[in-house]
């Protein structure tokens, strides 16, 4: 079972020099092992409101898996999935 | 024959303005079994034998002109259609009433031709070619037209020439079409002494459901929508009325349905209205929009398809009884899509046109 945002809550993430994400903060929770399992890139609908987004699934030491994305166009970090 | 058109034109684009047209011809149903929906505010009424039942010819027009109720209308009498709707387009309200909201005009039976001859041929329903044609040979009045051999005003104008000088001459051929008046299934139920539980308005309002219902199965016709009207003790009725989500012979689910909607209507009402309920003398019972459904043998040959009919129904009905934006449904019907959020929307799930709109 996951749970979808649809409405893409703000998260707070801390990445490397490479841009991937090391440390979360999710609902005043601080995760710092941060592994990735997955990355991957979205660009849509580039002919009227562009989408660009940068995917990681993440899995973090208690055992937290989630999606999040960064919005390319403004600089801001986003969850979308949270598997149990 | 006679034409009766109601100033609707100015009301078209009201989105209302056919049903409230459709609502006129109803009416008009009661006054002649013949009547033909030429467009919405024109309606043509074959008024042929109606005088031993209504008197005279004007006041068969006047009867028509009461029907139409608010609106203004021109009414016009001629021995064929195409007399009728000159006339109406010919009549004028008496300038000396500047209140009157009808005007009426009747060409004598029998004397069209002469009647036509003096007016101009710029009445005749003429394409502008021909139109210029006619003015070129000098062609002025109906009379002038219609005076002239047949076979000269074939050579000179074809066929739609022909036509015309037969307008000219008082001659339509075409009969009038009767429009099918739209079937209704009512019933009223009493209650001596009247009714104060629901208990007894859903047993009434069942058997009144099977007994409007059994017939029509035998029809092959199944109604689109259902009406229910409490007449309760020193109140105003109460009516609610649903389309059901299709056509169904259903006794038991057009009752369940429409007791949904009557509690989601109570509940609606303010509180202090809903203390002292008043009694239910009589329920009225109306099923119309009477359509053929097709024919399904879902449970014999897909139960799947079965179950999920009586899940539908029954979801529909917790939809009508909690209100619109109570209950979704999840459609994933774009899996390819590349945004997750894009991969599924959510439909409402409730019975459109709900309560209200035919009220």
């Amino acid at each position: 079972m996951t749970r979808l945002h649809a409405t893409h809550p703000l998260v707070q993430v801390e990445t490397d020099t490479a841009g991937t994400p090391i440390r979360l903060r999710l609902d005043g929770t601080t995760y710092a092992e941060v592994g990735i399992c997955n990355r991957w890139r979205v660009a849509d609908d580039w002919w009227r409101d562009p989408v660009a987004r940068a995917y990681f699934k993440l899995v973090t030491r208690d055992g937290l898996l989630c999606t999040i994305f960064l919005d390319e166009n403004r600089g801001t970090w986003h969850l979308e999935r949270i598997f149990d | 024959m006679a034409l009766v058109w109601p100033s609707l034109r100015g009301e078209l684009a009201a989105p209302d303005a056919g049903a409230r047209f459709e609502v006129l011809l109803d009416r008009l149903d009661d006054l002649s079994p013949r009547i033909e929906a030429l467009e919405v505010g024109v309606a043509l009424v074959d008024v042929t034998g109606l005088e031993p039942m209504h008197g005279s010819e004007r006041r068969v027009a006047a009867r028509a002109v009461t029907l139409a109720d608010v609106y203004p209308v021109r009414a016009g009498i001629g021995d064929n259609r195409w007399l009728a709707a000159l006339a109406a387009r010919l009549a004028r309200a008496r300038t000396d009433d500047a209140t009157a909201r009808a005007a009426c005009l009747i060409l004598p039976a029998g004397e069209g031709r002469t009647t036509l001859a003096g007016l101009p041929i710029g009445l005749l329903p003429a394409e502008p070619a021909i139109r210029d044609r006619f003015s070129l040979f000098g062609l002025t009045s109906m009379g002038q037209l219609a005076g002239l051999p047949r076979s000269a005003v074939a050579a000179q104008f074809g066929a739609a020439g022909e036509r015309l000088q037969a307008l000219a001459r008082g001659e339509d051929p075409r009969t009038l079409v009767p429009r099918r008046r739209p079937e209704r299934l009512a019933t009223t139920v009493r209650f001596e002494p009247p009714a104060e539980g629901t208990t007894e308005i859903t047993l009434a309002l069942r058997r009144a459901a099977t007994g409007l219902t059994d017939p029509l199965r035998g029809r092959h016709l199944a109604p689109g929508r259902a009406t229910l009207t409490l007449h309760r003790e020193a109140a105003p009725p109460l009516t609610v009325s649903l389309a059901l989500p299709e056509p169904s012979t259903e006794p038991d689910w057009i009752a369940r349905l429409l007791l949904a909607r009557l509690e989601a209507e109570v509940r609606s009402r303010p509180a202090a209205d809903a203390d002292d309920e008043p009694r239910i003398t009589a329920i009225g019972l109306v099923l119309d929009r009477l359509t053929n459904p097709a024919a399904r043998q879902l449970p014999a040959f897909e139960p799947q398809a079965g179950r999920w009919e009586e899940l539908r129904w029954s979801l529909e009905r917790v939809g009508a009884r909690f209100g619109s934006g109570r209950l979704w449904r999840a459609v994933a019907d774009r899996p390819t899509a590349a945004l997750p959020e894009r991969q599924s929307r959510l439909v409402e799930i409730g019975i459109e046109n709900a309560a209200g709109a035919d009220r």
